[in-house]
């Protein structure tokens, strides 16, 4: 077993890539999966679905009493449902607002906006408009905009109301009558949102939905790893494997007395053991985040964990068989580098890890379909029943996981046959 | 130090590991970016959603709540009407007798939600846990968390003006005998005016782009390192010859930089231009205050090469390895690999400033930003600052290390 154990030293003595590649981009998967899987397993009440909430800034340039008056109320309206941002009226504030994203919505009450709202409610003109600014998130602040024709069209209705029949009479306090009619229309909501009517219950389904949510955290996880697989041991693999193929290294191997084929065997055993201790600290660390933000572990049945570490394990002796390939292809080291970072930020973008498959043209769905990251992740979502797979499948899942070994076994055959063209063209 | 100008700049030129790194990886993920993001706009539709209408007594009571229904089904993924195509209603409605057996179809997942008459004549909605768990805002914004909040404003928006209504009647009935007023009760409009603050309307896709010239800058380091590895006489036989050589090492240093800024500026240069004329990404019509910006940057990454490449006791992969391996770090916190990292880029520039502005890639990406969303010049001038004084710092470190550096024998 010299073989073996000198191949664990080569990969050993790369400390450098050890750290960076396994440690820190496990790390970085970390990162990148705490707010989803806390997210996941975040809920104060199971029962009641949790829709986006926007984040809302409500400024007031409105400097009548009549006019603080209806952006407090628009605050209090959009308070219940929504997050409600604190912003001063300055133009740096707002427009950093903006471009970082802090708020989805911005509402700008104009001066004089209150009375001249309340005048065209009295004459039965049409009513003047709140300025609104949207940032990148336009679908939540669009939402956040349907709240703000909500919230008027009832101060409208309400107002309109009050300067006929009996009820207000007619009224020189234009602002006042609408500033009454906003405060009104914000304590309906609260009052509505108080009593639970404004909830979305939960309903219906089986065991399999309530794993549901701590299954899209763990998924979400799951399928970074395919990222990091090609990155970390793509290029660990493809240096220690470049080592035994070194022109004078190989030609003394040739001569030694060990088979050609038990040296084979022992490189390749090094390869899949070090797969293994890699895909256990993935794992590990996997589950250890579920655990650590507070996730029901027995949420997610046995056979879904099973299937889902049989993926990243094979994704992982995928990765393997990749730099296998990048080796016997005869890349230099910063090749190897530039190679499996090029892959692993292909297959990020292109397998639905980075951005959902819904949103993703059709044009870079072939070209994931065309790598086995698309597969991999498939094949979590069939084993854990979330994302594209509507429940858990596991003969589709088996497809997946095929598809995926199978893009090994070309890796390694084209690595093969590379390696004997060199061979034979080096002599 | 013309002569180790000229000779490193070829040498920086010729090396495939830098073209392939500086030139084409950036246009092979700017591309992939632009085929990303290029019909975002058209290919994100709202899904029509399959609602069970529970259609038992108290629903009768309300003939209204059936005419709500028909509307919302008629509306298409921009609210235009559009009842005669099936594909582009916000929901298809199943209509069942009971509540029971809309749980049964929500439990076979026929149905996604389902919306029943509660005894005050509103409306209620109700998921199922399945849609409930995919729709869950923390694993980020998808198609159906978008359409069901959507029918649950308009559901809330149904029950707010059916209670504003209902309060009129109870305290002001003869104001319902205004012709006026019925008007305004069936009148709909929009109560608001979209309009910008920023230079350029916030693009959320152009961030991306801007993400990944922090990258690129970052990736660039590899020039800086190569050159200043291949003065060190530990690492190579061209390192020994250059120790022993009459040119000061300061001469080479600032050669080394010289050329390392020039590629680097060059290699991003292309990337821009790429970027904002293949691609169509703004620059908020500031393109020359942007290659300043590039030069700037460029500076810092080449100080950095310098800096890492001068560190002691470590190989040329290695120093090598290191930069690939901080270039990708730090364009995570600045928002290269997705909404995910998007999102943690924006919380760490609000919970931790400071930290944003200690990661150098997030700064590179803020130099756009600052160009395109910003009326005035100041946070450009100050993330130019920024960068200008880490570029100083990496460069003094270097000086220092390289200036201290002998070795016992050669």
């Amino acid at each position: 077993m010299t073989t073996f154990r000198t191949g664990w030293r080569i990969i050993a003595a790369h400390k450098l890539y050890m750290t960076f590649y396994v440690v820190w981009l496990c790390v970085m998967m970390v990162m990148m999966s705490f707010s989803v899987v806390s997210g996941s397993v975040r809920g104060d009440d199971e029962t009641v679905f949790t829709t986006a909430k926007a984040s809302v800034a409500v400024i007031n340039r409105d400097t009548s009493d009549s006019g603080r008056a209806l952006s407090e109320s628009l605050r209090r309206y959009f308070a219940a449902s929504d997050t409600v941002i604190e912003l001063d009226d300055q133009p740096v504030v707002l427009q950093n607002a903006v471009a970082t994203d802090h708020v989805d919505l911005i509402a700008i009450v104009p001066k004089g906006y209150a009375a001249e709202f309340g005048r065209a409610c009295r004459q039965g003109g049409a009513v003047p408009k709140l300025n609104t600014v949207t940032s990148y998130s336009s679908s939540l602040g669009t939402m956040a905009q349907m709240e703000i024709d909500a919230f008027l069209d009832n101060v409208r209705i309400s107002a309109a109301s009050a300067v006929s029949g009996d009820g207000g009479g007619k009224t020189d306090d234009d602002g006042g009558m609408v500033a009454a009619a906003a405060g009104q229309v914000a304590k309906d909501k609260r009052n509505a949102v108080e009593s639970g009517s404004w909830d979305v219950r939960v309903m219906g389904g089986d065991a399999s939905d309530d794993a549901a949510s701590e299954a899209t955290g763990f998924a979400f996880t799951i399928k970074i790893i395919c990222y990091a697989a090609f990155v970390a041991i793509t290029v660990l693999v493809s240096v220690a494997t470049a080592s035994f193929s070194e022109a004078n290294r190989r030609r003394r191997l040739a001569v030694c007395a060990t088979p050609q084929f038990g040296i084979g065997l022992q490189q390749v055993l090094v390869c899949v053991t070090f797969s293994a201790a890699v895909w256990a600290l993935y794992m590990l660390v996997s589950v250890g985040l579920m655990a650590f933000c507070g996730a029901d572990l027995d949420a997610i049945p046995l056979g879904g964990y099973a299937m889902a570490a049989a993926s990243a394990f094979a994704v992982i002796l995928v990765a393997a068989c990749f730099g296998y390939l990048l080796s016997a292809a005869g890349l230099s080291e910063i090749a190897v580098n530039g190679a499996a970072n090029v892959m692993g930020l292909i297959i990020m973008f292109t397998s639905g890890m980075a951005f959902s498959p819904s949103i993703m043209p059709r044009s870079l769905i072939v070209i994931g379909k065309l790598l086995p990251g698309w597969w991999y992740c498939v094949s979590v979502d069939n084993a854990l029943g979330v994302g594209t797979a509507q429940r858990v499948d596991a003969a589709a899942w088996a497809q997946c996981v095929g598809l995926v070994m199978l893009f090994g076994a070309a890796f390694v055959c084209l690595g093969l046959a590379l390696r004997r063209i060199r061979m034979s063209e080096k002599g | 130090m013309r002569n180790s100008i000229l000779v490193y700049l070829k040498t920086s030129v010729r090396s495939k590991a830098g073209l392939f790194w500086l030139l084409a990886f950036p246009l092979i993920l700017a591309t992939l970016f632009n085929a990303m993001f290029s019909h975002l706009n058209e290919t994100y539709q709202l899904d029509s959603l399959d609602v069970a209408v529970v259609n038992d007594d108290t629903w009768k009571q309300n003939p209204y709540l059936g005419t709500f229904i028909e509307g919302i089904g008629g509306l298409d993924a921009d609210g235009g009407d559009n009842a005669d195509s099936t594909d582009s209603k916000l929901i298809v409605a199943h209509t069942v007798a009971t509540m029971a057996e809309a749980e049964r179809l929500m439990g076979e997942h026929t149905v996604v939600a389902a919306v029943n008459a509660t005894a005050d004549g509103k409306l209620h909605l109700s998921v199922s846990g399945q849609a409930a768990a995919k729709a869950n805002p923390a694993t980020g914004t998808n198609s159906l968390q978008i359409s069901l909040t959507v029918l649950r404003n308009l559901i809330a928006r149904y029950n707010a003006t059916d209670s504003t209504v209902r309060r009129i009647v109870a305290t002001n009935p003869r104001a319902l005998g205004d012709p006026g007023t019925l008007a305004d009760l069936g009148a709909y409009g929009s109560y608001s005016d979209e309009i910008t603050l920023t230079h350029f309307r916030p693009d959320a896709t152009a961030r991306f782009f801007y993400a990944l010239f922090g990258m690129v800058s970052l990736m660039a380091m590899s020039f800086g390192i190569t050159i200043i590895a291949g003065m060190q006489a530990n690492l190579s036989a061209l390192g020994l010859r250059q120790t022993v050589s009459p040119t000061p090492k300061w001469k080479q240093a600032t050669a080394a930089l010289l050329v390392s800024w020039l590629c680097t500026f060059a290699s991003m240069l292309i990337l821009m231009l790429y970027i904002r004329y293949v691609c169509g990404v703004g620059m908020g019509g500031r393109e020359p205050m942007a290659v300043l910006g590039i030069a700037v940057a460029a500076f810092m990454s080449s100080a950095l090469g310098l800096f890492i490449g001068a560190l002691p006791k470590l190989g040329a992969s290695a120093k090598t390895g290191l930069s690939v391996a901080l270039a990708c770090f730090c364009s995570l916190f600045a928002g290269l690999y997705g909404t995910f990292a998007m999102d943690l880029s924006d919380l760490i520039d609000r919970e931790a400033p400071v930290l944003s502005v200690l990661n150098p890639a997030k700064q590179v990406t803020n130099l756009f930003y600052d160009l395109m969303y910003f009326d005035s010049y100041r946070p450009f001038f100050q993330t130019v600052g920024i960068l200008a004084a880490f570029g100083f710092v990496f460069l003094a470190a270097a000086a220092f290390l390289l200036r201290r550096q002998r070795y016992d024998y050669l």
